[in-house]
């Protein structure tokens, strides 16, 4: 009996564990989302400077996108121009 | 019948919460953050469950953790994995951005986006479901057969390792990298220690009555 309470318990705090990790997750993922739309639009903007070719070409070569959680999308969506401009 | 109704409500009602939420709100970048978060969480939770299981069959968890706890976790995690897995297909039906269709999240190589990392991802989680569901099924099914399904919970697990690190867009991010790796280690780890083990069982001598008929 005592066993099965434990049990139960640990469920309890696992299930709750992950819903607030998924929930905390979410809201992180979203609330950096603008950032990656404004990273995007001040790439487009601004002039290449030597450092950023730099890192353009090791990205290239590493086969690595410069920002990582980026989505993988060929245009960009109208509500990320909008929080760029 | 009741313990498999029990896990299959959770699903159905995790999907559909998860689902009536996205259309209420103006959803924005949300389903895909909610799919983010919940597919991340999907694949920590069956690294466990697949742990779990490997610490209860190969014993190399006793002494550190009882073994009806360790099993008793192994089956939540895995029951909890399936629900993360239908909120992580389930959001990505309200993003706009990819265009996920019904059937390309349930059937494999539908999808436009990476179609092997998402066929991989879909065969994965069908295949845990299946394995998952036939824990309630074994006296249907028979113990042989239920442990030689059970067995695809690798093909299962290694489907959405490759998914993960091939169609999830964080798999940069140092920590999640690592999550991988430590993963990935662990359960080869464990699957060696299984597979050497079971290999160093002796075989059982005939049973003392069968010899004395046959003398």
């Amino acid at each position: 009996m005592a066993a099965a309470v434990r049990f139960k318990t640990v469920r309890l705090a696992i299930a709750a564990a992950v819903a607030a990790s998924v929930v905390g997750g979410t809201a992180y993922f979203a609330r950096t989302a603008p950032a990656e739309g404004a990273a995007e639009t001040t790439q487009e903007n601004t002039a290449p400077t030597a450092a950023g070719a730099a890192g353009s070409i090791a990205g290239a070569e590493s086969g690595a996108s410069p920002v990582p959680t980026r989505r993988p999308a060929a245009t960009p969506t109208p509500a990320k121009r909008s929080r760029g401009s | 019948m009741a313990a498999v109704r029990h896990p299959l409500l959770l699903i159905f009602t995790a999907s559909f919460l998860s689902a009536l939420g996205l259309r209420l709100v103006e959803a924005g970048e949300v389903p895909w953050a909610l799919s983010r978060a919940s597919g991340l969480a999907a694949f920590a939770t069956l690294s466990l469950a697949t742990i779990g299981g490997l610490l209860v069959s190969t014993k190399a968890g006793d002494g550190v953790i009882s073994r009806p706890f360790a099993f008793e976790m192994h089956q939540f995690l895995s029951v909890l994995s399936l629900v993360l897995v239908a909120v992580h297909a389930g959001s990505l039906l309200f993003d706009g951005f990819l265009g996920f269709t019904p059937a390309s999240l349930l059937i494999p190589f539908v999808s436009s986006y990476r179609p092997l990392a998402v066929a991989l991802g879909v065969v994965a989680a069908w295949l845990a479901a299946i394995t998952t569901a036939s824990y309630w099924m074994r006296r249907q099914i028979g113990q042989k057969r239920w442990r030689a399904l059970h067995y695809a919970t690798f093909i299962a697990y290694l489907g959405a390792l490759w998914h993960g690190i091939a169609a999830g867009t964080d798999t940069q991010v140092t920590v999640i990298y690592w999550g991988y790796l430590v993963s990935g280690a662990a359960v080869c780890a464990l699957l060696m220690l299984r597979i050497v083990g079971h290999s160093a069982v002796p075989r059982r001598r005939p049973a003392p009555e069968a010899g004395r008929r046959a003398a």
